[in-house]
């Protein structure tokens, strides 16, 4: 099996080392973009199968990002992470698969992760 | 008995001019003239008048009666030889004595021998007992008598033809005199009650506190110089419960008291000075009249008495005998003690504001015609003034609304931007916090402490989390809470809630009592906040308590005034510090290692997003009863 390739956009660093390194340690080949634009290319660039996503983030935010890659694609599975769980209400963050409120405990992102990608797999071996 | 010769008179001046011998004549056409020219008083004209003819007819007393305003009565006016302190005070009914049968008959009457004439009424008070002949005339004006002139001698004397037509010629000619006089009078009066009306409206407009203002307008209706009744009282319509409402009764107890007060009033040199110092004066002393007055309520409907009558028809009653009178209700008649009195409505604008009651109990002075359309002219005046008193206290009371309004609104405001300052705070600390909880998390697994390496990034692990614990309390504080509502028993919640806590209650040696009504209704709440309210209380409650022991008592009851249901918890631990009890609300306020310091302020929040209150009875050292009143106000709230 190949190794899943997951995104994590954020504009803070050391979040995003804490990812890749949390992720890394799951099996798991990360990327990091620190903006919308950045995202954009990484995604182009490298076709990941799962990204993280910041909500909060100078310039355009994780919402209006999430918008813009569904235009494209559809499937692919997108975690909001979020400092506060304000934004679960917002109806525009449904279209992401799922919504994590950020935590030093990894625990809830790694196991969100886990499954997600579970289902997937589940989903390709019935076709 | 000897009969009297006498002969009647109508009109004809020219004809009695040629008659009357022309030289006497002359002279006092000449001198009726100058009086004329020189006075408009008619006091002074009528005293001019009665020394001329009893000069020019050589008669030892001459005096005027004239007829009173309602026409009934003859009263002494001027007189020259009987006692000048009668004048006013001799009155004589139409028909009653010489004069009065003068006036009745309008008839010249002559009688040789008075004292023994039946007809003749005597006043000792005037002395007249020594005057033997009597001629009395009659003062026409058109085909009206407007008085009687009569002259007296002490000597017996025959009236002669020339006598009787000189007098007659006299009395024809200073009628016109007398009534130009009285016109003048009257019109004086006018302009006096005009110009206490001005000072009345001026008096009124010192003052928009309305208790001030009602005080000042019944003084008015009292006072002598002003309108003059005995008693007033005056009432409001409430438009709420369609209503009259007595507001003031102003007026003497009794009749000492009454002449002690007009005995005052006298001095009165400045009505407007006077008037506006009743507002304190008369205040301080209630009486017995004004406290019924207060105390009467009557329902604004076409069968409950005049009263209500004068509001509902928009016009004034002059009631002359309220014992028999149907529209007057007995019962309010025997109160007042009184058969007659006077009702005027006060009116603005076409709105009926409510009513004044006038009476003259104690000089039982008949209420005139003239006397109500002074009144009426009064309670307009009044209308307004109470119009513009009532408009003054609607502003201020919405002009405190509105500062109240405000003042929640600073308060919300300030929350709002605590929760925003909160909000964005927490968010800068989150993402750090984060970053180093978990690369704590990560030093912990992957390397190979020693025991005190494994102890300190364990505390800084534990620390992270207690700071992130808080800042998500704080994120949902300010965060506005949405509630989902459900109609609920709050028995069954409170079950509920001791039961999940049941364990924690044995543990602390705590007991709890439950005293729950069953008389009370469903509640419109969002069942998990409420829950969570009783949590944080018990929370505190148990905690207070711990290693010691203690009782909950937690109790429902009906909320008194409206539907909904009250709730109060108290314990046994000893109550709350009293330097501590302002702020056990505030946020982020807390005594304990443990807490956030939400947990009331958040109970506080959610009873009041319920259109509830919170409160807290203390008793220092055995204990504090949370007091939670709950409306049930279905519907009202949006879930």
């Amino acid at each position: 099996m190949t190794r899943k390739k997951i995104l994590v956009v954020d504009d803070e660093e050391n979040i995003r080392i804490l990812y890749s390194e949390e992720l890394q340690d799951e099996g798991y080949d990360v990327i990091t973009a620190s903006n919308a634009e950045d995202a954009d290319i990484k995604i182009k660039e490298s076709n990941p199968d799962l990204i993280t996503l910041d909500i909060k983030m100078p310039g355009m935010d994780g919402i209006e990002l999430l918008r813009k890659l569904r235009e494209y694609d559809k499937n692919i599975p997108i975690v909001m992470c979020s400092a506060y769980s304000d934004y679960k209400q917002d109806f525009r963050t449904w279209a992401s698969e799922a919504y994590i409120i950020k935590s030093s405990d990894m625990l809830e992102l790694k196991s969100t992760i886990r499954e997600i990608f579970k289902k997937r797999e589940v989903g390709k071996l019935g076709d | 008995m000897r009969a009297v010769k006498s002969k009647s008179y109508r009109r004809g001046r020219i004809a009695d001019i040629q008659k009357v011998s022309g030289e006497n004549w002359l002279e006092i056409l000449s001198e009726v003239g100058r009086i004329a020219a020189l006075t408009l008083e008619l006091e002074t004209r009528l005293n001019l008048i009665v020394e001329l003819i009893a000069r020019q007819t050589g008669s030892d007393a001459c005096s005027i009666l004239l007829m009173d305003e309602d026409r009934e009565n003859l009263v002494l006016k001027a007189t020259k030889g009987l006692n000048p302190m009668s004048i006013n005070k001799v009155i004589l009914k139409a028909g009653e004595g010489i004069t009065g049968l003068t006036a009745k008959e309008m008839k010249v009457i002559a009688s040789r021998n008075a004292l023994n004439d039946p007809r003749s009424v005597y006043f000792p008070e005037t002395w007249e007992e020594r005057f033997k002949s009597v001629l009395s005339v009659p003062i026409m004006d058109k085909n009206d008598c407007i008085g009687v002139i009569y002259t007296q001698t002490i000597s017996e004397k025959d009236y002669t033809e020339n006598d009787i037509r000189l007098l007659t010629t006299i009395a024809n000619n200073i009628s016109w005199m007398i009534k130009n006089a009285q016109l003048y009078e009257e019109a004086r009066q006018k302009i006096a009650e005009l110009s206490i009306l001005y000072e009345i409206s001026m008096a009124m407009q010192t003052t928009i506190n309305l208790d001030r203002l009602l005080r000042i307008i019944l003084s008015c209706v009292t006072v002598g110089s002003a309108l003059g009744f005995n008693r007033a009282s005056l009432f409001l319509v409430n438009e709420k419960t369609n209503t009259l409402q007595g507001m003031m009764g102003l007026g003497p107890d009794s009749g000492e008291d009454a002449r002690e007060i007009w005995n005052k009033l006298t001095e009165i040199t400045n009505l407007f000075q006077w008037l506006t110092s009743q507002g304190e004066a008369l205040g301080k002393k209630e009486s017995s009249f004004d406290k019924f007055i207060k105390s009467t309520r009557i329902p604004i409907t076409q069968d409950s008495g005049i009263l209500a009558l004068t509001v509902i028809e928009k016009k004034p009653f002059n009631i002359k005998d309220a014992r028999n009178d149907p529209r007057v209700n007995k019962e309010l008649l025997d109160k007042l003690g009184i058969n007659s009195f006077a009702t005027v409505p006060i009116i603005t604008k076409n709105q009926v504001l409510g009513t004044i009651v006038v009476d003259n109990i104690y000089t039982n002075r008949p209420i005139r015609d003239e006397d109500l359309q002074s009144l009426v002219r009064f309670a307009t005046h009044a209308g307004w003034a109470i119009e513009n008193a009532r408009l003054f206290s609607q502003l201020r009371e919405a002009n405190k609304d509105i500062l109240i309004a405000e003042q929640q609104l600073i308060q919300s405001e300030r929350l709002s931007a605590l929760g925003q300052l909160a909000a964005e705070l927490a968010h800068e600390i989150k993402n750090p916090l984060v970053t180093i909880g978990g690369f704590a998390r990560r030093l912990s697994e992957k390397t190979d402490f020693s025991p005190e390496g494994k102890k300190y990034t364990d505390i800084i692990i534990s620390e992270v989390e207690r700071v992130e614990k808080l800042l998500k309390d704080i994120l949902n504080y300010s965060r506005d809470v949405k509630p989902t509502f459900s109609d609920y028993n709050i028995n069954t919640l409170i079950d509920e809630v001791l039961s999940s806590y049941e364990r924690i209650f044995s543990d602390s040696g705590v007991i709890v009592k439950k005293e729950l009504s069953v008389n009370i209704y469903p509640l419109h709440i969002d069942t998990s906040q409420i829950k969570q309210v009783f949590l944080n209380i018990l929370y505190n409650a148990v905690e207070c308590m711990t290693g010691k022991g203690g009782v909950i008592t937690i109790k429902t009851e009906p909320l008194s005034g409206e539907e909904g249901v009250t709730i109060s918890i108290s314990d046994t631990g000893g109550g709350i510090p009293p330097e501590i009890l302002d702020n056990i609300f505030n946020p982020f306020f807390t005594t304990k290692r443990q807490g956030t310091g939400l947990g009331l302020s958040l109970s506080k929040k959610i009873i009041e997003s319920h259109g509830g209150t919170i409160g807290i009875d203390n008793r220092t050292g055995e204990g504090a009863t949370f007091i939670i009143n709950l409306p049930r106000r279905q519907n009202k709230i949006k879930s």
